[in-house]
């Protein structure tokens, strides 16, 4: 893992689990994905008081910002959900890969729209297009299966 | 914004060199450990897969080591494989962390005592006792497992095992 590559790093990985062929990539910023939550706890967990459940209890599936000038790293779903993916991380070894990104997601029924900041650790093989693992937003954790649309 | 992700990355990197938050044991928990590989396959179709399964088909524990004491950077297994730590990234926070790191493992099956470069990526809950992820060597990929089976508790009731191995060296 000690090819960090940022230039991989800074597409949104998850792309790279349904792409073995890494020629592609300077279209992979813009994929979409479908995300699902699970094991919903308190931060430090405990059970969850029922936020959580608010939040994360329907996952989502991603589609391009309907504004054609947003960058790539604006996202909505078709549940509601306003995504800007704040940053992206994570390192992909010999057929494996791992994924650190961080977004700021307005739920679709928060009605005081507040900006959530949410940290994705997930892990995958390369060409399962699946990758998953845990979520946190200071609040809430749990685990976390991200599947790219690309498949 | 290319430019500002590898900052960044390259500022967790320093973070990680300066803090001395130790591989395993401060992400999984302190105590024995047991790994389990599955879905074990080949990178590549033409490799004989009888040589994964004899690297990682055999569950292994680290128990009653100095592996389940933080800053261990060498272990050797309950099935003799020496497995080195030789490089450590991932993250930790708000209640989750990740897992980056490579190790040298030198399986006692065969190989002549041959050590291959294992990389592992696994994610887990602070406080929940277990990773899972990924890991591969190169020649063989699959998911693995790492779980505190005795959560060592003497940290909190006897101060005398505060044995840190900076100060014992």
């Amino acid at each position: 893992m000690k090819k960090l590559l940022c230039a991989a790093a800074s597409l949104g990985a998850i792309a790279y689990i349904s792409s073995t062929a890494l020629a592609d990539d300077h279209s992979l910023g813009s994929d979409n994905e479908t995300v699902t939550f699970s094991n919903l706890t308190l931060a430090d967990g405990t059970p969850d008081d029922g936020i959580c459940a608010k939040r994360y209890g329907t996952g989502y599936k991603t589609a391009d910002h309907p504004d054609t000038s947003s960058p790539d790293a604006q996202k909505t779903t078709a549940e509601g959900h306003d995504i800007i993916i704040s940053s992206t991380g994570g390192t992909i070894g010999d057929g494996i890969l791992s994924i650190e990104n961080e977004y700021e997601i307005i739920f679709p029924n928060d009605e005081h729209k507040e900006t959530i900041d949410v940290k994705m650790f997930a892990t995958g093989l390369i060409g399962s297009g699946t990758a998953s693992g845990v979520f946190s937003d200071g609040m809430c954790r749990g685990k976390v299966t991200i599947q790219s649309a690309q498949q | 914004m290319k430019i500002a992700l590898c900052t960044m990355l390259s500022l967790f990197m320093l973070i990680h060199a300066t803090i001395p938050a130790h591989a395993l044991s401060s992400r999984v928990g302190r105590g024995d450990k047991i790994t389990t590989f599955s879905d074990i396959s080949t990178t590549d179709s033409t490799i004989d897969r009888s040589i994964c399964q004899n690297r990682y088909g055999k569950v292994f524990l680290t128990k009653d080591h100095p592996a389940t004491i933080e800053g261990e950077q060498l272990v050797t297994t309950s099935e003799g494989q020496k497995i080195e730590l030789i490089y450590q990234g991932g993250h930790i926070g708000n209640g989750i962390y990740s897992i980056e790191n490579e190790y040298k493992f030198t399986s006692p099956n065969n190989e002549n005592g041959k050590s291959v470069d294992l990389q592992l990526a696994a994610t887990g809950f602070i406080g929940g006792g277990r990773a899972s992820g990924v890991f591969s060597d190169g020649t063989c990929t699959g998911n693995v497992t790492i779980e505190l089976i005795t959560p060592d508790n003497s940290k909190k009731t006897s101060p005398k095992h505060n044995t840190d191995p900076i100060t014992k060296q």
